[in-house]
């Protein structure tokens, strides 16, 4: 029997992550849900990290990996392992998937994340939409995207395919797939943090993509890997960082001053800084506000 | 020394274009365009079309193909020919390219491209901007771009290249540098009519693209060509085609009724085939009967070569 929930969060860890870190965004992500949900923590760490949030988060479920998969395409195959876990256990209608240095800021964003996509059904990815060369953020900063482009195109497409000849043969069979689908070279949402419709994952699942082991030692990232995947299964990828929408999404550091970001957003990515302020620095503004607004 | 002007409008005239239609079309620049040009017909009829138009319109410029180079990457080749006749003999601001089934409706579409590129100077091509695999125009008509989307990714990355190898491989150099330079995949400026800044061809030229024989072979159209190229030069494609823009264009048909385009403020349209139950005869005369309706303008061509000398060239 499934167990029904409003939504999944799902927080890799890996060898560098500290407890602290991750106990306070997972805090941030209980403070702000008004609803219910479950935790799965993809322990990639190959320390006892997972263990010692069970014991601050008893209602945390951890997926611990035997050996150490890393980033990249290891860590496609670890964020698998989570989904996979979700769909066999839970009854949900979205996943969201946060780092580590990513944090809940504004109450309840996985109902803007449900709304959507029920009125967006062939969306099955949402969070920063990355797209073209040149991407810019929530605020206007400029993201260069020339890394899934290049990779992609040059191990799926030159003579560069013959060193990793399995995973790219299975990356161009993908290629062609979303292409036909509508997918554009090197799109995505950054992975920093973002949701995952159910229709999505059954989806993903169903195809053999959750995972397609093939793909363990490919040089994309996660976030790339998953995009591509969710064109190839006939669903598109769609933006909620625009204006008004949840994510506020920077690849490294904060896309604006914090103060600004509480004002508009509700998840954002990265906190390792902003200008002179530091990691720590940061999670103590936000942990104030939480504090205060308990108050109030 | 290069003569001064504006522009430089350049029609390609195929086998199958009607004479009277071209005529209309030609007729529509001169009632509209306020600005010093000069109209280049890019004659690959192979039945003297150009000639003909010629003694109706003595100031032409007629660029004959010797034989016919046809449709596809062919009209690539036609139209580099006449691209760069304009570049090595005037020193223009733009270049606007219109089939024979494009029309002027209104008054100043030349000056709105002239600020435009002046406004984004890394943009070289601009008129209906088509990406991603579905492109919606401003009045809502869907445009399913897979076809480009696929032709590139199965003549440069797949088996199916070596059917033609050589052009083949030099598609396929191009597609990667425009790759390079934020290429997306099929992005296009819709060929039935655009426009191309000075800067561009210029550069096109001194890159030995116009034309690259070598691509003459490739099934790629040379409007979805052309986008590439420019892109392979590190410059970028722009919108003119959108609500307050001069261009209304669509591949087949007009993209909406001759009474919207008009109200709408279009001042060149694409394609007058036709438009519901209106034939193209019937959309040409409904425009005619608007130029007739207006005042009537003494067309102003600058430059006094003959056609003798034009047809030379080749």
């Amino acid at each position: 029997m499934k167990k029904h929930v409003d939504f999944i969060m799902v927080m890799p860890v890996g060898p560098n992550c500290l407890t602290k870190h991750l106990a306070d965004t997972i805090t941030s992500v209980k403070y702000y849900s008004d609803c219910s949900f479950g935790i799965i923590i993809a322990d990639d760490s190959q320390k006892d990290t997972g263990k010692e949030l069970v014991e601050t988060f008893p209602d945390a479920e951890v997926i611990k990996t035997t050996k150490n998969f890393g980033r990249h395409g290891g860590m496609y195959i670890n964020l698998c392992s989570a989904y996979r876990f979700a769909l066999e256990n839970y009854d949900f209608k979205v996943l969201l998937k946060i780092d580590d240095d990513a944090l809940v800021i504004g109450s309840n964003p996985q109902e803007e994340a449900i709304k959507y996509f029920e009125n967006n059904p062939h969306v099955g990815l949402a969070g920063w939409h990355i797209t073209g060369r040149h991407s810019s953020d929530c605020e206007g900063n400029m993201h260069d995207n020339s890394y899934p482009r290049n990779s992609l195109f040059a191990g799926a497409f030159t003579w560069k395919f013959i060193r990793r000849p399995v995973v790219n043969w299975a990356l161009r069979q993908l290629l062609f797939k979303a292409f036909k689908n509508g997918y554009e070279l090197g799109e995505n949402i950054q992975g920093g943090a973002y949701y995952i419709s159910r229709r999505c994952l059954q989806n993903l699942y169903d195809a053999g993509f959750l995972p397609l082991n093939r793909l363990k030692n490919s040089v994309l990232c996660e976030d790339h890997i998953f995009s591509l995947l969710t064109y190839a299964t006939g669903m598109n990828i769609g933006d909620l960082s625009l204006n008004e929408d949840i994510f506020g999404i920077s690849w490294k550091g904060l896309p604006a001053a914090p103060e600004k970001l509480y004002s508009n957003k509700k998840i954002i990515h990265s906190i390792r800084y902003w200008k002179e302020m530091g990691e720590a620095e940061i999670r103590a503004f936000f942990q104030d506000k939480r504090w205060s607004e308990s108050f109030s | 020394m290069k003569r001064e002007i504006q522009m430089v409008i350049v029609i390609p005239v195929g086998p199958s274009c009607k004479l009277d239609f071209i005529t209309d079309t030609i007729k529509s620049i001169q009632h509209f365009v306020s600005e010093d040009y000069i109209l280049i017909i890019a004659d690959d009829s192979q039945k003297g079309t150009g000639h003909l138009l010629s003694k109706t319109f003595p100031l032409i410029h007629v660029l004959e193909n010797k034989k016919n180079l046809g449709k596809v990457a062919g009209l690539y080749i036609t139209l580099c020919n006449a691209y760069r006749y304009a570049i090595e003999n005037y020193d223009f601001k733009v270049l606007l390219k219109m089939d024979d089934d494009a029309l002027i409706i209104g008054e100043g579409g030349e000056v709105q491209a002239m600020q435009f590129f002046e406004k984004h100077p890394e943009v070289g091509m601009a008129g209906r901007y088509i990406k991603r695999q579905v492109a919606i125009d401003s009045f809502g008509n869907l445009h399913d771009n897979y076809w480009p989307r696929k032709q590139i990714i199965k003549d440069t990355c797949t088996l199916k290249m070596l059917r033609r190898p050589v052009a083949n491989w030099y598609f396929r150099q191009l597609f990667i540098r425009a790759l390079r330079n934020g290429y997306e995949l099929g992005e296009n400026i819709q060929g039935g009519c655009y426009f191309m800044s000075f800067e561009c061809i210029r550069r096109l030229n001194n890159a030995g693209l116009l034309p690259l024989r070598l691509l003459k072979n490739v099934n790629f159209g040379e409007d979805l060509m052309f986008s590439l190229l420019v892109k392979s030069i590190q410059m970028n494609l722009g919108d003119l085609g959108s609500k307050p823009d001069p261009i209304g264009c669509c591949w087949q048909g007009l993209p909406a009724s001759p009474e919207t385009l008009q109200k709408e403020g279009k001042k060149i349209i694409h394609s007058v085939r036709f438009w519901d139950n209106m034939s193209e005869k019937d959309i040409r005369e409904f425009y005619a009967n608007v130029r007739t309706g207006t005042f009537e303008k003494s067309y102003k061509y600058s430059n006094q070569v003959t056609n003798e000398e034009s047809n030379s060239y080749l």
